[in-house]
């Protein structure tokens, strides 16, 4: 009792805080003034710190409150669509995954306003000229925001309060509509607030003195507004999977029985689906998003793929290769589950190999950095055999090559407990090696001819149609594949049985999520190198330098170390609030 | 409680691998300090002229990320001036210049005016250039006519000298 009471203060605590975050948010951006042209700073634009640095601030109150947001708003989309599922299969265990999702992320909501006012209050502090004029282009905006918040909010507490009052009959329907506004809130938050991100990148009705003169519908739709709303929506999803997962992995390893073991190993399965699921159209919406930068500004593209950043997106390779890794490898212990799992161990070498070449093929760098005596013994700046791994269609083959991999680790993994009876099915599953063998020639074709025997122009051409075949084959193989086990000898998953070390991928997954959103999160912000506002908005201040990769990795990591204590935190509170409601 | 231990030290060992892979095995490469505002005096002679054009193209006009042999995403410039006075004769040429310093002027604030062939922005049939106009975005090249000689010319009054303002077109 005394633990609910204090957990009940907490929420009340958190609740007051967020209010005033955001009404401080609605007054500062209603209270803007319309200004002709952006303001050109001096150094004594920028308030004295006292000692704390300046960016260093606002870049952990936004990367914190960032790693929030994605969270909170990717477990109600799962949330909404486990439980969707559940009343569909008229399956229980759905429902209560469900809610359980729902408990472990309610107070990650609070932490989010409140992360949210301390960045808000950190840039009107040490950025005020620039909060001026953002306010005076997107002060309308407040009101949707404002609107989205308060909608959101009364949801969120109408959706998981009523959830046991709403759990029949025609009244679970309304429970999954309330659901479905929680999302639309959630959803047009971010929309929202990417408005004012991406204009500070690609800013649209400003002419060429810097004087903004377009209207507001112009400013929030810029360049990058609608690939930037995509991409976090679909990386949201990924992230609050991998989050979860990393939950049902611990609770895995510390289950006391047999029971829940099985449960937590099936939360841990459903949840890492849902978060390699929405891995795999990533790359796809990360490329829109670069095309976009591109189409603005030749000069941002280059400065984001080329030069000091190329080898950021070297380290990026190294995390995404790990995060592929560690999904195919619980891919891959979770043969165990089904009976028939061992007839396709013999496979998982092979796949592990292409994977791996893949995986080196990306984290090939294309400029090395050299002495003048290795320079002249190598003849340049590039390798000879390795310099063309370096360039995008080299990178784009590869990703997509071991994006099909992966999705064959997962149709190898559905068939470890079911085998087809269908009479074609020697046919099927001959046509789903030729679909992955032609997709493998193709993707490899483009590659190769757009990036090596045309214009450099067009060496990224080949990106579309390489990802249109595999997403292609992946659409054709799941249809082939879900007619050819109709009424196929099933047996149940044994759930609970995964070894230990399988929960440690979860883990990782979790973990290098986390560091990959802080470091490209940090790239997309650089690229703007010495601008608030890309081209119109110089920074004046002491802190306009663009830092290296090793510093930004150990802001990341110092981040990302806080971030997961917090987690950590929330869902021992979680835990322990449900330990005391039991008894 | 050891299992608790078990996965902090797991995420720690992870989280202390990137570091390690970003902080010490990624060249240490340190960006270039942000270009500094100077006020520039009016070219008293052609080499301060030829100088002066030499920073904007490598600086503050980040000409050099594109316009190279290595970058292979725009024109090369060595016969700018000898091919300029061609090109405003071309069938797909739109523009008003009528000489050819007209047209360098031109290609530099309406690039898609005439858009050489192979270099247009991708999916616009060359008809649309990808080069910004350079009296905005993030180069910023003051626009001033010079009455005597009736045409106008990019003088940057302003230049962010100090460095390259960009990275290097890989």
């Amino acid at each position: 009792m005394a633990l609910s009471n204090k957990r009940l203060s907490i929420k009340k605590v958190v609740f007051s805080l967020s209010f005033l975050a955001f009404l401080l948010a609605v007054y500062f951006f209603a209270s803007g003034q319309p200004v002709v042209s952006a303001p050109v700073l001096g150094a004594l634009d920028y308030p004295a710190t006292h000692g704390v640095n300046r960016r260093l601030a606002v870049w952990m109150a936004a990367q914190m409150h960032l790693w929030f947001a994605a969270f909170v708003l990717a477990v109600p989309i799962l949330v909404l669509i486990l439980e969707f599922i559940g009343v569909i299969k008229k399956d229980k265990r759905y429902d209560r995954v469900a809610c359980e999702f729902l408990r472990v992320s309610i107070t990650a909501f609070s932490l989010t306003a409140i992360t949210g006012a301390l960045l808000l209050l950190s840039l009107i502090v040490f950025y005020p000229q620039l909060m001026k004029y953002l306010a005076s282009i997107f002060g309308p905006t407040a009101l949707f925001y404002a609107l989205f918040f308060l909608f959101e909010s009364a949801t969120l507490y109408a959706y998981y309060y009523g959830w046991g009052r709403m759990s029949e009959g025609s009244l679970k329907w309304v429970h999954l509509l309330i659901g479905l506004g929680l999302n639309t809130a959630g959803t047009g938050l971010m929309f929202v607030a990417n408005a004012w991100v991406t204009f500070m990148m690609t800013p649209a009705g400003v002419d060429v003195s810097g004087v903004f003169n377009g209207n507001l519908w112009e400013a929030v739709n810029n360049h990058l507004w609608s690939p930037m709303n995509l991409h976090r929506f679909i990386a949201n999803i990924a992230y609050g999977g991998s989050i979860v997962g990393a939950y049902a992995a611990y609770r895995y390893l510390s289950a006391a029985n047999e029971k829940e073991r099985a449960h937590y190993d099936w939360m841990g399965y459903t949840s890492s689906l849902i978060a390699i699921g929405a891995l795999l159209p990533l790359p796809f919406a990360g490329y829109w998003l670069t095309a976009e930068i591109y189409s603005y500004s030749q000069q941002m593209g280059i400065t984001l793929m080329g030069g000091v950043f190329a080898w950021l997106f070297i380290v990026q390779a190294v995390l995404i290769g790990a995060l592929f890794l560690a999904a195919n490898y619980y891919l891959w212990c979770g043969f165990g589950r089904g009976s028939y799992g061992e007839r396709y161990l013999g496979y998982v070498k092979y796949i592990a190999f292409v994977i791996a070449i893949c995986f080196l093929v990306w984290f090939t760098p294309h400029t090395l950095i050299l002495t003048p005596t290795e320079a002249r013994a190598l003849g340049g700046q590039y390798h000879p055999y390795l310099g063309p791994l370096g360039l995008m269609p080299a990178k784009n083959t590869a990703v997509n090559i071991m994006l099909l991999f992966t999705f064959l680790s997962f149709l190898l993994y559905r068939r470890s407990h079911r085998t087809p009876t269908v009479a074609w099915a020697a046919y099927g599953k001959a046509a789903q090696a030729g679909l992955f063998t032609a997709a493998v020639i193709n993707i490899t074709f483009l590659g190769v001819y757009y990036g090596y025997f045309t214009n450099t122009l067009y060496k990224v051409a080949s990106s579309v149609p390489q990802v249109a075949t595999t997403l292609f084959v992946i659409v054709a193989c799941l249809v082939i594949e879900a007619f050819m086990h109709r009424g196929a000898e099933r047996t149940e998953f044994r759930w609970g049985r995964m070894p230990g070390r399988s929960q440690y991928a979860l883990l990782l997954i979790a973990v290098s999520f986390t560091w990959l959103m802080g470091l490209m999160g940090f790239v997309r912000s650089a690229i703007r190198q010495h601008w608030h506002v890309y081209g119109v908005m110089r920074d004046a201040s002491a802190e306009a330098f663009t830092p290296s990769i090793a510093y930004a990795a150990k802001v990341v990591s110092i981040g990302t170390i806080i971030f997961m204590s917090i987690i950590v935190f929330i869902f021992w509170l979680s835990s322990a609030g449900r330990e005391a409601s039991d008894e | 409680m050891n299992n608790f231990l078990k996965v902090a030290a797991f995420s720690l060992a992870v989280i202390g691998l990137y570091t390690f892979y970003s902080v010490w095995v990624i060249p240490p490469i340190n960006p270039e300090a942000p270009p500094k505002e100077a006020v520039v005096e009016e070219p008293a002679t052609v080499d301060e002229l030829v100088e002066l054009g030499e920073s904007v193209y490598n600086g503050k006009g980040a000409c050099s990320l594109c316009h190279t042999a290595a970058a292979g995403r725009a024109p090369l410039l060595e016969r700018a001036a000898v091919i300029a006075g061609q090109r405003i004769k071309e069938p797909g040429y739109k523009g008003n210049a009528t000489h050819a310093e007209g047209y360098l002027y031109e290609s530099l604030v309406n690039p898609s005016a005439y858009v050489v062939p192979g270099f247009g922005a991708s999916g616009s049939a060359d008809k649309v250039s990808p080069m910004p106009d350079v009296r905005g975005s993030s180069i910023g090249l003051n626009d001033q006519r010079d009455g005597d000689k009736g045409h106008n010319s990019l003088s940057p009054e302003h230049l962010w000298r100090g460095g390259n303002n960009s990275a290097r077109a890989d």
